[in-house]
C-alpha cells in the first residue's frame, strides 16, 4: 500500500475523542456479579447426601478381592493381634518347660540344706511371696518327686497362693454380656457391620481364644502364679472390650 | 491504588476494587467498542460483557502485557463476537485495489468528520481500520481474532482507507 501524508491520517486518529459509558452498565455489571455470587453461594451450601449403605457392598462385591485394600488401623489391630497371641502360646510354653524343669530338680529347689546339687544349674530365684512351710510330698497332681537325702527334715518351698474365687471367675465359660453379643451377631443386627464393632470383636475371639489356651494350660497346673496372673490379664482385657462393645449396642 | 493492588483484590471478588478497575478503563473500552460497533448501544453491550469476562478470568491474566492490553483485548474480541452475530461481512475486493496511491494531505483532517466517516465504513472494513490503526493491532491478530487470512486483513485495511479518502474528499475535508 502507497500512502502519501500518512501523518496526516496518525495525527487526527489520535485526537479523536473518547466516550463516557453510561452509568447504567455499572448497575448491570454489579447485579450480575451478585446474582453470581448468591448463586455461588446457594450452590456451596447445597447439602450433601449419604448413600445407602448397601452401595459400598456392591462396590466391594465387585472389586478384585487383591484390589480390596485393609483399613490401615485395622492392619495395625490385626498384627498386634498376631503378635499378643504368638506371645501368649510362647509364655505357656515356657511355663510349661520351665514347671517341669522345677519338677525333675527336687535337691535344688525344694532342700535349701542340701550343698550338694545333683546339677550345675543355679538355683532358683528367691520368690517375693511368703515362705509357706509344706511337705515335700504335698502335691499330688505333680509326678512324684525324687527322693531328698534326709527325709526327715522339714524344707521350705516357695509357693503362691491361688485365689480360687479369682481363678473360678476366670474360669467360668463365658459371662453374659459375652452371650448377649454372641445373639447379637447371631441374629446379624446392623450393629455387628459397624467397622468399629467387628474390630472389638475380632479381638475378643483373639482374646478368647487365648483365654482358652490359657485354661488347658491351668487345668494342669492350677496353682501356677504365672498363668493365673495371665488369665486374669487376659480377663481384664476381655472385659474392656465388652464394654465398649456394650456401648456402641 | 497500583494496578497489583488493584489485580489482587479483584482476584479476591472484592467489589470495590472490581468498581476502581471499572472506572479506570471503561472510556477506553466503550470507545473501542463504539468505533467497532458503530453503535452506542450496541458499545454497552459490548462493554457489560466484556467486564464480566474481565472478573471471571482475572484469575487468569499471567501478566505478560499490561492489565490495560488484556482488558482491551477482551473488549475487541467481546466485540468482534458481537458483530459476528450480526454475520460480519466483508466487502468482496479485487487485488488492484492495492496498487492505488492514496494521498491524506498536508492540512490535517476534522476529527469530528473523520469519526463520522469511519462509522460510515462496511462494517467489516470499519473492524479491521480500527484495529489496525487505531488500536495498533498487527494483521496477524487482527486476522486471528476475526478468522480470516492475513491477506483478507491487509486488502480490507486497504480498501477502508479509500473509502475514508474518498468520503473526505467528497466533503471537503480533503483537497487533491
Amino acid at each position: 500500500m502507497t500512502e502519501l501524508h500518512y501523518n496526516t491520517l496518525k495525527q487526527a486518529l489520535e485526537r479523536l475523542p473518547q466516550h463516557t459509558p453510561p452509568g447504567s452498565i455499572w448497575a448491570s455489571i454489579d447485579q450480575v456479579l451478585n446474582e453470581e455470587a448468591q448463586l455461588a453461594q446457594a450452590v456451596s451450601a447445597l447439602p450433601q447426601y449419604a448413600p445407602p449403605a448397601d452401595i459400598w457392598a456392591s462396590i466391594e462385591a465387585q472389586l478384585p478381592a487383591a484390589a480390596a485394600p485393609q483399613p490401615g488401623w485395622t492392619v495395625w489391630t490385626n498384627t498386634r493381634l498376631h503378635y499378643a497371641a504368638a506371645a501368649a502360646v510362647l509364655l505357656v510354653v515356657f511355663t510349661g518347660w520351665w514347671l517341669l524343669w522345677r519338677t525333675n530338680t527336687p535337691e535344688m529347689a525344694i532342700n535349701p540344706v542340701a550343698n550338694t546339687p545333683t546339677m550345675n544349674t543355679p538355683a532358683p530365684q528367691p520368690s517375693t511371696t511368703v515362705p509357706v512351710p509344706v511337705p515335700a510330698t504335698a502335691r499330688p497332681q505333680r509326678p512324684a518327686p525324687v527322693p531328698v537325702r534326709n527325709p526327715e527334715e522339714i524344707t521350705t518351698q516357695s509357693i503362691v497362693v491361688v485365689d480360687n474365687a479369682l481363678l473360678d471367675a476366670c474360669q467360668t465359660p463365658e459371662d453374659q454380656s459375652f452371650a448377649l453379643i454372641e445373639q447379637i451377631c447371631v441374629e446379624q443386627l446392623p450393629v455387628c457391620e459397624n467397622p468399629a464393632f467387628k474390630a472389638l470383636k475380632s479381638e475378643l475371639d483373639e482374646l478368647s481364644r487365648a483365654k482358652q489356651a490359657l485354661q488347658q494350660a491351668l487345668g494342669q497346673y492350677a496353682d501356677d502364679p504365672e498363668l493365673v496372673s495371665q488369665m486374669v490379664e487376659i480377663e481384664q482385657n476381655r472385659i474392656e472390650i465388652i464394654q465398649k462393645m456394650i456401648q456402641l449396642i | 491504588m497500583t494496578e497489583q493492588q488493584l489485580i489482587l483484590q479483584c482476584r479476591a471478588g472484592d467489589r470495590l476494587a472490581q468498581r476502581t478497575l471499572y472506572e479506570r478503563y471503561c472510556k477506553a473500552m466503550y470507545t473501542v467498542a463504539y468505533r467497532i460497533t458503530s453503535n452506542f448501544e450496541d458499545a454497552g453491550e459490548v462493554l457489560q460483557d466484556a467486564f464480566l469476562q474481565v472478573f471471571r478470568h482475572i484469575g487468569d491474566f499471567e501478566q505478560r502485557s499490561t492489565l490495560g492490553a488484556w482488558i482491551k483485548t477482551i473488549t475487541v474480541r467481546t466485540a468482534i463476537s458481537h458483530l459476528r452475530r450480526r454475520r460480519l461481512a466483508f466487502v468482496e475486493l479485487e487485488d488492484k485495489h492495492q496498487q492505488e496511491l492514496i494521498d491524506w494531505g498536508a492540512n490535517g483532517l476534522d476529527t469530528d468528520y473523520l469519526e463520522k466517516a469511519i462509522q460510515a465504513l462496511p462494517e467489516g472494513a470499519r473492524a479491521i481500520f480500527v484495529l489496525a490503526e487505531v488500536e495498533g493491532f498487527a494483521h496477524r491478530e487482527i486476522a486471528e481474532m476475526l478468522q480470516i487470512s492475513e491477506g483478507t486483513s491487509k486488502s480490507q485495511l486497504h480498501y477502508a482507507k479509500k473509502k475514508l479518502r474518498e468520503d473526505l474528499f467528497a466533503a471537503g475535508i480533503i483537497y487533491a
